[in-house]
């Protein structure tokens, strides 16, 4: 019984901690990606965690249970308890055991080889209406616009159904791949191909790894009609661009379906902003989904999918669905909408290891502290509870520390973000810079944008209202001085997005935070968050920034 | 007959009497006086009853043919229990009755499936039951006690006694036949229960007028009357219909075999890992019932809202009910007047190896009082003996398989239902899964099948206590294995659960780090300790939070105090702190002007004033405190001429003179008012005597600076500065001494 001890510890509360300076941590890693998500990386032990979702995804991607017990058994350090080799074993024979196809008279039909399970689910209330009649013990009918209210209804119960009942093809349209001055990782093109194979699913892609470039390939394998739902405009225009030049497809074939402009074309792209819009109770905009027979429908960043584009999606159980997205942890807890309706994972990519590839850069985190003047304090203490945070982030005392930081890194392009636009016009006077704000013009804010990619201005200062949704250039160094940046989850995502300096620089953040006020709790939050997400995070004190490079 | 259960058990030697007593306890605790007491116990009912309980299938098989035949020899016994005649009456076996009352709990089996008792199983039965002093050999027969005759009831086997006058087999061959095949089935009905009801039974019948099935089988003395009620079969006739054999099922002289073992390996590995599970929830209980201190039921259970908080962290659903009700039966928590806490076992159990852990968990729970499947917060047991018993079996039960062995559940009821035929299995058959439940969640059993650990005595592999912790800058220590108790108990302090299982995750916060200092660590000490055991570098995030939450620490701080002194003056100050009261009032220097004291207000004024200094009492608002008067009764009118004290009573007229003159020199506001302008006017030192604000009187010698509006300036002699006096307090004025 006694070997080498393992490099995994399986909990009872069904995480597996892997330590990562074990010889045989990346075999581990690789051998449990398949079926566990991965919860936190912080430096030497990373958490991740078996649900049940994770399990099926591992059984759509042809994992069986034998196997997973086996890798837990073989790279688990102590023996691993019998009740949750049972629970693996139990929870994935449970995936599959109904499954969607079509009959060749009725349409679709829920077929199991379990009869017992099949009248369990026939029963439950949430099914009762979606199902049709029992042709026969193992078989019941489903009108096909149920297909996904079905799954989901049966996902709730515990049931998945595997779909089997296939895609319907979708107009045609010839979209090829043009490598033309760049080539296709070999990550995205086994991420594409994942995904053709399956049928649906969701490809997990950290951000920065081109996932744009895995839906152009994947459209060039489907050759078809293409729906693209994206968070908004501006990532619309950067999808037609990238699909411009990735892709064979002229601006022409590519259309945009969103506040501004309703163009339907072989390849439109849609935000999700419009699509959910209401008029007087309907969504008038659904129509989009019925104006072409589309024959693949890309969802970008897939965890922030809204509610109402899941229930339509419900309704396009026939047409191909590629998701894609940098986590499967929604903070709204849909993953499991995700599951039923878009389709089990189909590839997988940890983070890290795209990072060792060289293809998106590690931040160096660094907090640094401040020390507010005895009067800021005194006002801080006695400021009413829902004005405390802002005057907490906004003292006075950050500028100066702000100044200093931006010295040091002079030449470097560098942003200055926050929430409050008093602070930042006030920054951006002190450090004679341009501004973005919710004010800014859309115009006005891509010239400055250009102006920043090209290397005219290198220094900016931005407001997290106006730039949350919208895709910060480039940048090597950034000061956040208030607010946070979104949630934790984004804000760790983002900040891979944000810093993508040239290879072999390593990117700066730089969170200034005031000390003991309420802005320090919330940049606890933050670090424990980051450091979770593998960042390296240190806290330097204001008037210690020379030490600032010390490792 | 010679032979009696006495006369044997007196001409036993030492052998056979061991093994008597150690068959049958009851006849050595208490110890019996003398063999005649013995004897006499041994041949009462109780005793006997319980040795028949103790009875396996076969074994109460043999016991029960040795009653239906009386009597009879091993031969005998083995023509009916080993080969019986089969079938020869057409047609007798063609349905059979599904009765067997004599048989609880054995499923029917068909002969070819089970091994069929051999001879040797015979004699093995005969020689035990011999040993129990049940059956006594007697010259080549083999003879039953009286008192197990009475025990296994008046039909043993559903035969009815012996006739009086017993018909021939060819008798009752003719008389079937001349009865019909009508009267078969009514026959067949009572083959393995010798009586029936029917009413009339002593109706009168004859040959010529029978006509229905029951009336003919009377008339041919098939069936015979008991009373008018009852009818019996006699025992020739059932066992001809019956072919010859006793029973109408055989059973087997081996329980019903354990399936093939698979490789013991998985199982055992699955089973080790489950008991560390165990082990670690149940650590992690103790921790919760610490922190939680559930309240305590006037029932003796505990409070069920507490309980299902401090299992949240330990495990779902009945494994956490048997988690708490271990712990209790284990001795590790205990209630009393606080409510529930870990016992000082608890402590000593922290502090064993793991292997001593699970095994005093492994005793716990066969001593648990509660049913199985029936565990809650209720940590009464309504039959704890039945729960014991039901537990140990189950226990002994998977000790006769081999390691490896699939378990399952209606195997293992089958099998103790053929170890105990007189137990009342099929109904405890829930009872019984639920015990395989938590054999399950303690390891005895795993992945279906049968672990080492069921009666493992050796440490089958623990791993061993780890020294070391993984600290993280996500602020998270990982406990890479289950970690020394001291260190275990120095985490628990330090950082806050945060997953459960052979390992720790836990987590440093603010308040995981100031419950450290609260108890009396330093963040010098913290930070040693982080150095000592991890085996990374210390984050510096870490070191950060501890400075934080050492910066914070104690910038209040809140102490005990009986009462307050402010003394203005730093010198006074220094020498109250110097004098002997100090320590009596527990004098504490809080602020350059404050003292603490711990003895209470009224005992610090007194002290002060004792030393000769003039305090004011000041209340919980900082106003000065007025004592009130005393309390006093009201005095009542004195009898006699004895004037009252305070009345002016001067004898000698001078000093009545003197005394009035010094009453107040005016007796209205007019007279006063001139007397005040005067003393202006004259620039005059005069004498006012006047109330406070206070309400206290005070006389003072002033001049009159300004009279108006009710009240005068005027200026105290000696320096005492200026004084405004309300002229209506004004309640004399003299002229001052020079």
């Amino acid at each position: 019984m006694s070997q080498t001890p393992g490099p995994l510890i399986v909990q009872s509360d069904r995480t597996l901690l892997l330590e990562v300076d074990h010889p045989l941590a990346d075999e581990c890693r690789h051998a449990i990606a398949p079926f566990a998500e991965l919860e936190r990386a912080p430096e030497h032990i990373h958490t991740y965690r078996l649900t049940p979702l994770g399990l099926w995804n591992a059984m759509a991607a042809g994992h069986d249970a034998e196997q997973v017990v086996d890798v837990l058994m073989r790279y688990s350090r102590f023996p691993v308890a019998s009740s949750l080799l049972v629970d693996v074993t139990e929870t994935m024979s449970r995936y599959g055991r109904l499954r969607i196809e079509k009959h060749p008279t009725q349409g679709l039909v829920l077929v199991s080889t379990d009869k017992a399970v099949l009248t369990e689910v026939l029963r439950a209330k949430s099914v009762r209406g979606l199902v049709g009649d029992q042709i026969d013990a193992e078989t019941a009918i489903v009108h096909p616009s149920q297909r996904g209210t079905l799954k989901q209804a049966l996902l709730k119960l515990g049931w998945p159904a595997e779909d089997l009942a296939g895609y319907v093809d979708g107009e045609q349209h010839d979209i090829d791949l043009v490598e033309d001055g760049w080539q296709l990782r070999p990550y995205q093109k086994m991420a594409a191909e994942s995904f053709w194979a399956g049928g649906s699913g969701v490809v997990v892609l950290p951000c920065g790894a081109g996932k744009t470039v895995v839906g152009a390939t994947a459209m060039s394998l489907a050759k078809c009609t293409t729906l693209i739902l994206v968070t908004n405009t501006v990532s619309a225009r950067q999808w037609k661009d990238e699909l411009i030049k990735r892709t064979s497809l002229t601006a022409d074939e590519i259309g945009e379906y969103s506040g501004s402009r309703k163009e339907v074309r072989p390849v439109t792209i849609a935000t999700y902003q419009v699509i959910t819009t209401k008029r007087h109770g309907v969504h008038p905009h659904l129509e989009l989904f019925e104006a072409r027979d589309w024959g693949l429908v890309i969802y970008d960043e897939v965890h922030l999918l809204p509610a109402p584009v899941f229930r339509m999606t419900a309704d396009l159980q026939a047409r191909r669905r590629l998701g894609l997205t940098a986590t499967l942890v929604r903070e709204d807890g849909h993953e499991e909408d995700v599951f039923s309706l878009i389709g089990p994972k189909r590839y997988d990519a940890p983070w890290r290891e795209i990072e060792a590839q060289g293809w998106i850069a590690p931040a160096d985190c660094v907090e640094v502290r401040v020390n507010p003047t005895e009067d800021e304090r005194m006002a801080c203490a006695l400021a009413e509870p829902d004005v405390r945070y802002r005057m907490a982030s906004t003292l006075a005392s950050k500028n100066a520390v702000v100044r200093d930081l931006v010295e040091r890194h002079r030449g470097q392009p560098t942003l200055v973000i926050g929430q409050y636009v008093d602070q930042l016009e006030e920054l951006a006077t002190e450090l004679d810079c341009e501004i973005i704000t919710g004010a800014t013009t859309p115009l006005r804010r891509q010239a400055i944008y250009q102006e920043f990619r090209d290397g005219t201005i290198n220094l900016l200062v931005v407001s997290k209202v106006a730039n949350f949704s919208i895709d910060l250039p480039s940048a090597e160094v950034a000061i956040q001085v208030s607010g946070a940046f979104g949630s934790r989850q984004e804000e760790a995502q983002r900040l891979g997005r944000l810093l993508r300096p040239k290879h072999g620089l390593t990117a700066r953040f730089y969170a200034v935070v005031s000390r003991d006020t309420v802005d320090a709790d919330f940049a606890a939050h933050r670090q424990r968050f980051l450091a979770e997400q593998g960042y390296s995070y240190r806290i330097v004190d204001g008037g210690e920034l020379d030490r600032i490079n010390e490792g | 007959m010679t032979l009696t259960l006495a006369s044997v058990i007196r001409s036993m030697d030492t052998d056979a009497m061991t093994r008597l007593l150690t068959l049958r306890p009851d006849l050595a605790s208490p110890a019996p006086r003398s063999l005649t007491e013995m004897a006499e116990r041994a041949s009462t009912q109780a005793s006997v009853r319980a040795a028949l309980d103790g009875l396996d299938s076969w074994q109460y098989r043999v016991v029960l043919a040795i009653a239906a035949l009386g009597d009879d020899s091993v031969e005998d016994l083995a023509s009916h229990l080993i080969d019986p005649p089969i079938a020869p009456l057409p047609g007798s076996d063609a349905e059979q009755p599904a009765s067997s009352d004599d048989q609880p709990g054995t499923e029917p089996t068909s002969a070819a499936e089970i091994s069929l008792p051999t001879r040797q199983d015979l004699d093995d039965a005969v020689a035990h039951l011999v040993d129990l002093a049940v059956v006594l050999p007697e010259e080549g027969s083999l003879h039953l006690v009286g008192a197990a005759a009475t025990v296994l009831g008046p039909n043993p086997s559903g035969l009815a006694p012996v006739s009086a006058q017993p018909l021939t087999k060819a008798e009752i061959r003719e008389r079937l036949e001349a009865a019909g095949p009508t009267v078969l089935p009514v026959l067949r009905r009572l083959m393995w229960t010798p009586s029936g009801h029917v009413p009339h039974a002593r109706r009168p019948v004859s040959l010529e007028t029978a006509t229905s099935p029951i009336d003919l089988a009377l008339a041919h003395r098939l069936l015979r009357p008991v009373d008018n009620e009852t009818v019996v079969l006699p025992r020739e006739v059932s066992l001809l219909l019956r072919g010859g054999r006793l029973f109408e099922t055989p059973v087997p002289a081996a329980p019903p075999a354990w399936p093939a073992p698979r490789p013991a390996a998985r199982t055992n590995s699955a089973a080790l890992g489950t008991a560390l599970e165990a082990i670690s929830a149940m650590s992690a209980l103790l921790e919760a019932v610490e922190t939680i201190n559930p309240a305590r039921l006037s029932s003796g259970g505990i409070a069920k809202r507490d309980a299902t908080r401090a299992l949240t962290r330990v495990a779902r659903g009945d494994a956490g009910w048997l988690y708490l009700v271990l712990a209790a039966s284990a001795g590790l928590i205990s209630a009393d007047g606080r409510g529930w806490l870990p016992t000082t076992t608890a402590d000593k159990w922290r502090q064993d190896e793991l292997w001593s852990q699970w095994l005093a968990l492994r005793a716990g729970w066969l001593a648990i009082p509660q049913t199985p499947g029936e565990l809650s917060n209720t940590l009464e047991a309504p039959a704890p003996a039945t729960a014991r018993a039901w537990r140990q079996q189950v226990l002994s039960e998977l000790a006769t398989a081999e390691p490896g062995t699939p378990v399952d559940p209606e195997l293992v009821i089958a099998r103790i239902a053929w170890r105990h035929p007189r137990w009342p299995v099929p109904e405890a058959a829930p009872v019984l899964r639920a015990t395989l439940e938590e054999c399950q969640i303690l390891g005895l059993t795993a992945l279906s099948g049968r672990s080492d650990l069921v009666d493992a005595l050796e440490d089958p592999g623990m791993p061993a206590r780890q020294q070391a912790i993984i600290l993280q800058s996500d602020l998270t220590a990982v406990a890479p294995g289950p970690l020394t108790p001291g260190l275990a108990a120095d985490l628990a302090l330090l950082a806050d659960r945060e997953s459960t299982g052979v390992a720790g995750v836990r987590r440093f916060t603010h308040s995981s780090l100031r419950r450290a200092l609260d108890v009396g660590w330093t963040g010098d000490r913290v930070r040693q300790w982080w150095h000592d055991h991890s085996m990374s570098e210390v984050p510096q995030g870490l070191l950060v939070l501890l400075d934080d939450v050492v910066r914070d620490h104690g910038r209040v701080s809140v102490a005990a105090a009986g009462a307050i002194l402010e003394v203005d003056d730093p010198s006074l100050l220094e020498t109250l702190l110097r004098s002997p009261a100090a320590e009596e009032l527990g004098l504490r220097k809080v602020a350059p002007t404050v003292l603490a004291a711990q003895a209470d207000p009224d005992v610090a004024l007194a002290q002060l004033r004792e030393l000769g200094l003039s305090p004011v009492a000041r209340d919980s608002h900082g106003d000065i405190f007025n004592t009130p008067a005393p309390p006093r009764a009201r005095s009542t009118g004195r009898a006699g001429g004895t004037p009252a004290p305070g009345t002016n009573s001067h004898s000698d007229p001078k000093e009545l003179a003197e005394a009035l003159s010094s009453l107040p020199t005016f007796n209205d506001s007019r007279h006063l008012l001139a007397m005040l302008h005067r003393a202006q006017a004259d620039a005059s030192w005069i004498e006012v005597t006047w109330v406070r604000d206070d309400g206290t009187t005070v006389a003072d010698t002033i001049k009159v600076m300004a009279v108006a509006k009710g009240a005068m300036r005027c200026v105290r002699r000696g320096g005492g500065g200026v004084v405004i006096i309300p002229v209506p307090r004004v309640s004399a004025v003299r002229a001052a001494a020079q």
